[in-house]
């Protein structure tokens, strides 16, 4: 929004739109596969065309010194998706609270415990990361999905690298213990 | 084991990206023909959504938010601020075209029936139907989402029969790199940096704090039996604010304590024997048997991470800008201290947002349009937060302009609107 007048600019003309092709042409698969991820497909080429009209108001105030463009792309998806979430929880929960029911999580991951098979390892590390802080497992899957480094993670977070450390260590242990929890309840490999 | 690893190696493969679907995304974005639009994909159900594991549930496409219309008759502020109305807010542009699917019937429905959850978005604001007489809008803060972590944490405890009374609470201050101010300790004997402020070195920092010839003494016991740590040695005290608190520093970090009207410094003390420090950035409570409970809230995690969209906007009864004041103290001409009114609004916050966007200790508990909230009266101030629905936190504070009473009688008069239509002074109204 352009501060000054308080209106969004439309993609008008004087919108570089070769640009910002170029830049979709760069990097729209990536952001893609990030969105597709974590929402599914259909979902996903939504916030995808999205965060490209937000890359379309906003180009012009883009500033290339305060990161690449593909952190910002990064980053304006990741808040979409989070938008996204936190409208379908409020609609859920409207909907629960008429029907008297417990809202559904929305994240896929939160579904996973209901839908593996629980006895394998890998099943029991998504359990885990399921029961992540929402805001340490995007850090974790920026990290380790989307292969972003530590400074990339947090410019699209509006963190502090530190702070990114600071999760990942807290992540790890956070993981490390849900494991050998089950390890150490569960020697068989049967789970909780 | 090498647990980022692991995961990564559960990272889901996706469709390839091909052509046709970039060019048809791209068509939906600009608005413009595809170079070669292939018919549009059938609905169908989503292949497993992130693991290759049993097929995942059926998706709908993203529905969109349909805001009940809540027309929010909003005159604006004034010729200072022009305010439209509250609608559809999704804070994106017109899109040029949209999904193909319909979304679902029940959008559009729910959100208006159910009181508490009123429909706004995060780019909400609070605003006046009419500015007041004399008062002008200096700035206003569009939607903005914190950017930085608070270095400092707090956590808030409430009695267990009533969390949410001021009296009883007890708001726990925690700085991990041990930089931060400790209650009841001067720290006047530590040299200026040689370099920037954040070049202190907290071994300096820490080794400066003394403590005020008001405060009391207290030591953990050498022998371990405390949660506090060994050797520790802190100091508790009556504040200037009239409120009992207590400080030190403990494994290199720096926390501070400080209670409501009715919490004693002994009480404190106490407290203080039960908290040690298990990371770099967290802190424990051993025990809670006394009498608190933790309040369900609190930490910087709420506050500062990107979950609460804040806007903001002041006005002020100020006849000189900022120039003309410098200008006329510097010539010894009398300069008034102008009032001002701030309206914040944080969206998103859930409950814990009430007590993260001002802390209660010290204030007054009272109801504020109909919903629970807090008022705290200081000298030529008066500053009043309040829960206007579950997800929206609305903080107002007038400075040397109101008393508390006529504070009350304009919050009553604030009304929503979609931020995306305010627009800051660009002239003087009068």
């Amino acid at each position: 929004m352009d501060v000054s007048t308080g209106e969004r600019p439309a993609a008008d003309a004087s919108v570089d739109l070769a640009a910002i092709r170029a830049v979709y042409e760069d990097h729209a698969a990536d952001v893609f596969a990030f969105l597709a991820r974590r929402v599914g497909r259909d979902l996903a080429e939504d916030l995808l065309a999205d965060t490209f009209r937000v890359v379309l108001e906003s180009y012009g105030s883009y500033d290339a010194e305060r990161g690449a463009v593909r952190v910002w792309l990064f980053g304006v998806a990741a808040n979409l998706l989070r938008r996204h979430w936190r409208t379908e929880e409020r609609h859920l929960r409207a909907l629960a609270h008429l029907g008297g029911q417990r809202p559904t999580a929305l994240d896929p991951l939160l579904t996973v415990p209901d839908r593996i098979d629980a006895e394998s390892e890998s099943a029991r590390l998504l359990c885990a990361i399921a029961e992540l802080d929402p805001d340490d497992r995007e850090v974790l899957l920026l990290r380790c999905w989307e292969e972003l480094s530590s400074a990339d993670v947090a410019a699209v977070l509006n963190i502090t690298p530190g702070a990114v450390r600071t999760r990942l260590h807290r992540i790890r242990t956070q993981l490390r213990a849900a494991i050998d929890d089950v390890d150490t309840t569960h020697p068989e490999g049967t789970t909780r | 084991m090498n647990e980022l690893r692991s995961v990564r190696r559960l990272r889901p493969e996706v469709e390839p990206w091909d052509d046709s679907r970039s060019e048809r995304i791209w068509a939906e974005i600009t608005g413009m023909p595809a170079a070669s639009s292939p018919p549009a994909e059938p609905a169908e159900l989503e292949p497993a959504l992130v693991f290759s594991l049993s097929a995942g549930p059926e998706r709908s496409r993203r529905p969109l938010l349909a805001v009940a219309a809540a027309a929010v008759a909003v005159i604006g502020l004034g010729a200072v601020v022009g305010v439209r109305s509250l609608g559809n807010t999704a804070d994106q542009p017109a899109p040029a075209a949209q999904p193909t699917a319909s979304p679902p019937e029940v959008d559009s429905e729910p959100a208006a029936t159910d009181a508490p959850s009123t429909p706004f978005e995060d780019d909400v604001v609070m605003v006046l139907p009419e500015m007041p007489d004399g008062l002008k809008v200096l700035s206003v803060t569009p939607p903005s989402t914190r950017r930085e972590e608070s270095v400092t944490q707090r956590l808030l405890y409430g009695a267990a029969d009533d969390p949410g009374d001021p009296a009883r609470m007890i708001a726990i201050e925690f700085d991990p790199n041990g930089l931060a101010p400790i209650p009841c300790h001067s720290f006047t004997s530590m040299p200026d940096p040689a370099g920037r402020a954040d070049d202190i070195d907290p071994a300096a920092w820490q080794s400066a704090a003394t403590p005020v010839d008001s405060s009391t003494s207290f030591t953990a016991p050498s022998d371990g039996t405390e949660s506090l740590t060994p050797g520790v040695t802190g100091a508790a005290c009556v504040g200037a604010n009239g409120l009992a608190q207590a400080g030190w520093f403990a494994s290199g970090a720096a926390i501070g304590l400080t209670g409501g009207d009715a919490v004693g410094t002994e009480f404190l003390v106490d407290l203080a024997h039960s908290i040690h420090v298990t990371d770099i950035d967290t802190i424990e409570v051993t025990t809670t048997s006394l009498t608190y409970d933790l309040m369900p809230l609190v930490t910087h995690d709420v506050a500062y991470i990107n979950e609460i969209t804040e806007t903001a906007w002041i006005a002020s009864d100020a006849t000189m800008s900022e120039v003309e004041r410098e200008q006329a103290a510097a010539e010894g001409r009398p300069v008034d201290e102008p009032g001002e009114l701030a309206v914040r609004t944080w969206y998103g916050g859930g409950d814990a947002a009430l007590y993260a966007i001002a802390t209660p200790i010290g204030a007054e508990r009272i109801t504020v349009r109909g919903q629970p909230g807090y008022r705290y009266t200081g000298p030529g101030e008066v500053e009043v937060w309040w829960a206007e629905t579950d997800d929206l936190v609305v903080r107002v504070r007038s400075s040397n302009l109101y008393d508390a009473d006529a504070l009350m009688a304009l919050i009553d008069q604030l009304q929503p609107a979609d931020s995306s239509d305010l627009t800051p002074a660009t002239t003087r109204s009068d």
